[in-house]
């Protein structure tokens, strides 16, 4: 049952209706059996998956919680028999214990993730090495498939873990509301990540049945069926066409034309579903996290990082980001340049150090091939440069008396940005690293007058035909004209609120028609999972 | 609070610390930034800040940052 289906919205239909009419008490229980209900939809092994991953962690939590409520026990006892310096001793002593338990579940949490996701890429470089010494012996491929939503329920639960280690997150009890926390039915497929201190919470209170909810949320689904129906699903043609083979006869400007309609398709794929994930949560009164706000807008890769999946980012800087930069070694070692050189070098090394751990992260997150590493090296490369590059780049604006207030600038910062993502895309979508150096060699060196003028007619032969590139350009220009429009701080959805009726209707209708007429629907459609969905 | 006042202005000295009060609620101040403060602090005032230290509302505002402070030289 895929997000954009018509099944999946029948079936939210049926659980927004049950939600609002059972005792307000037990409305979880009712998102839990749809939850579980949509998830055994995806197989019975699936099931078992997750809920062995709820089990383990709901037990581990409970394990640390057993350990911290028992060192405050005795710190309360004691009373003042303790002194302070033995209290704080008995307070590290617990802190130390609750980590070993922490890394370990967190090391178990990973090791399932890593059998589905990565064991057969490992198996495939322990071969190739094989193949280089001339060993006729071959590891065979396992046939293992992820469960759905795997990385999303494991970075869920290590997230709580690591809350409920740090003392931020007392364990939940009831065994029941972690469970609807692993698996909420919207999010399960392609996230957002979530914490359960915000959404966790959420879930398990009492909701009261608001008509504006309910509204909003509607139009947001029917705002991501268009992005990802309309635009997604139409301009992935083009993308496939260029990107399906090894790189042959693509000119500069096919190449570009293609990782410019893979920019888009991946935005519109992705952010359409969370669009319809986060509607469909708010129709229950439920508010999940923002995950893009308008990444074309980014004017550094940094700010790009801030705007694109934004949950993982935020996931990354509280449990990966924050750890390596204040863990000791890298502490002391910043310290120690900062006395001896300066706060500019004292920065310098914790600052490549971190992105490149983070980036290598994000990087096999998504998978693990070498396009993916690389990808995530030339981002955490880009980031740590601009850090350190920041000093010279202000001498030079500066120097050549540049206004970096202006719009120009900005303009020059957001082009400068996308050019950088599209060689990024190349690296991920390229069917191998050589492919990509050679795509990005063209991109830059080999630029075709005929083909941008149209004169050749060879943008027909990249798999979409007159009438959808007509209708993909009036897409994306609605697309541009909304973004602008909430990039300069308009709330799309409260302003159509304050107009007079027919115009909201006129435009809720005319939103509706483009799905209905201009969604790639229809036999040999297939309801195309999303692709972040496989992450 | 002047002392601090002086750290924070040396890291980023086009905010405006002594007013601001959602330096990262509204996202003036990036995570660079913050690990730079939270190294400066731990230097001037001979504290440590770990990781479980790192919440928003810990870092909002001078006055917040000078609570932290002041909260874990108690501790010591």
């Amino acid at each position: 049952m895929t997000l954009d289906s018509i099944i999946f919205l029948i079936f939210l239909a049926g659980v927004i209706t049950v939600f609002y009419l059972v005792p307000k008490k037990i409305q979880w229980v009712v998102l839990l059996v749809a939850s579980y209900g949509f998830y055994l939809s995806s197989g019975l092994d699936n099931v078992l998956y997750i809920i062995g991953t709820t089990l383990f962690s709901y037990l581990a939590s409970h394990w640390m919680q057993r350990i911290r409520d028992k060192q405050q026990e005795q710190i309360k006892n004691a009373g003042d028999e303790l002194s302070k310096d033995e209290k704080m001793a008995l307070k590290k002593e617990t802190a130390k214990k609750i980590r070993r338990i922490q890394f370990l579940t967190v090391i178990i949490n990973l090791g399932v993730l890593a059998y589905f996701k990565y064991l057969n890429f490992f198996i495939g470089n322990v071969n190739d090495i094989f193949s280089v010494f001339k060993w006729d012996v071959a590891i065979p491929y396992v046939n293992v498939l992820a469960p759905l939503g795997l990385s999303y329920y494991t970075f869920n639960s290590i997230g709580y873990l690591i809350d409920v280690g740090r003392g931020k997150l007392k364990a939940e009890k009831n065994f029941g509301k972690f469970a609807l926390f692993t698996s909420f039915f919207p999010s399960i497929v392609q996230g957002p990540l979530m914490r359960y201190g915000d959404v966790g919470l959420q879930l398990q209170k009492e909701h009261e049945f608001k008509f504006d909810n309910l509204k909003h949320g509607a139009e947001l689904i029917l705002w991501g069926l268009f992005k990802k129906m309309v635009i997604a699903d139409r301009i992935s043609a083009i993308s496939g066409t260029v990107f399906s083979k090894s790189f042959v006869d693509y000119s500069g400007s096919e190449v570009f034309f293609g990782v410019l309609a893979y920019s888009f398709y991946i935005y519109c794929d992705f952010s359409g579903g969370i669009d319809i994930t986060r509607g469909a949560a708010q129709m229950m009164d439920i508010e999940l996290p923002m995950n893009f706000e308008r990444p074309f807008f980014a004017t550094s890769m940094a700010d790009f990082w801030r705007r694109w999946h934004m949950s993982l980012g935020a996931w990354m800087r509280e449990y990966v980001f924050y750890p390596v930069m204040l863990c000791k070694p890298v502490s002391n070692l910043s310290k120690k340049l900062r006395k001896k050189y300066g706060t500019y070098y004292g920065k310098l090394v914790p600052s490549v150090a971190a992105p490149m751990v983070v980036f290598f992260l994000i990087g096999i997150w998504h998978g693990l091939s070498w396009n993916y590493i690389i990808n995530g090296l030339y981002n955490a490369l880009l980031i740590s440069g601009s850090v350190a590059m920041t000093p010279v780049f202000e001498k030079m604006t500066k120097a050549l008396k540049v206004n970096t207030e202006a719009f120009s600038f900005r303009l020059f910062q957001m082009a400068r940005t996308f050019l950088l993502l599209c060689i990024s895309r190349i690296i991920v979508r390229a069917p191998t690293i050589p492919d990509a150096l050679k795509m990005i060699k063209a991109m830059f060196t080999d630029i075709d007058f005929a083909f941008i003028s149209g004169v050749n007619e060879k943008v027909f032969e990249f798999g979409v035909s007159e009438k959808d590139l007509t209708i993909l350009f009036f897409s994306i220009m609605v697309l541009l004209v909304v973004a602008i429009l909430q990039e300069n701080g308009v709330k799309i959805r409260q302003s159509l609120d304050k107009q007079n009726l027919p115009f909201r209707w006129l435009m809720l209708i005319l939103l509706i028609a483009a799905i209905v007429i201009f969604g790639t629907w229809g036999p040999g459609y297939d309801a195309t999972s999303f692709i972040y969905g496989n992450f | 609070m002047e002392k601090l006042l002086e750290i924070l202005t040396s890291i980023r000295d086009d905010v405006d610390f002594e007013n601001e009060e959602k330096l990262i609620d509204d996202n003036i101040l990036d995570s660079f930034d913050i690990v730079s403060i939270v190294g400066e602090l731990c230097d001037a005032y001979d504290i440590t800040i770990t990781v479980d230290e790192m919440e928003p509302e810990n870092f909002n505002s001078a006055k917040a940052m000078l609570a932290l402070v002041e909260r874990l030289q108690d501790e010591m």
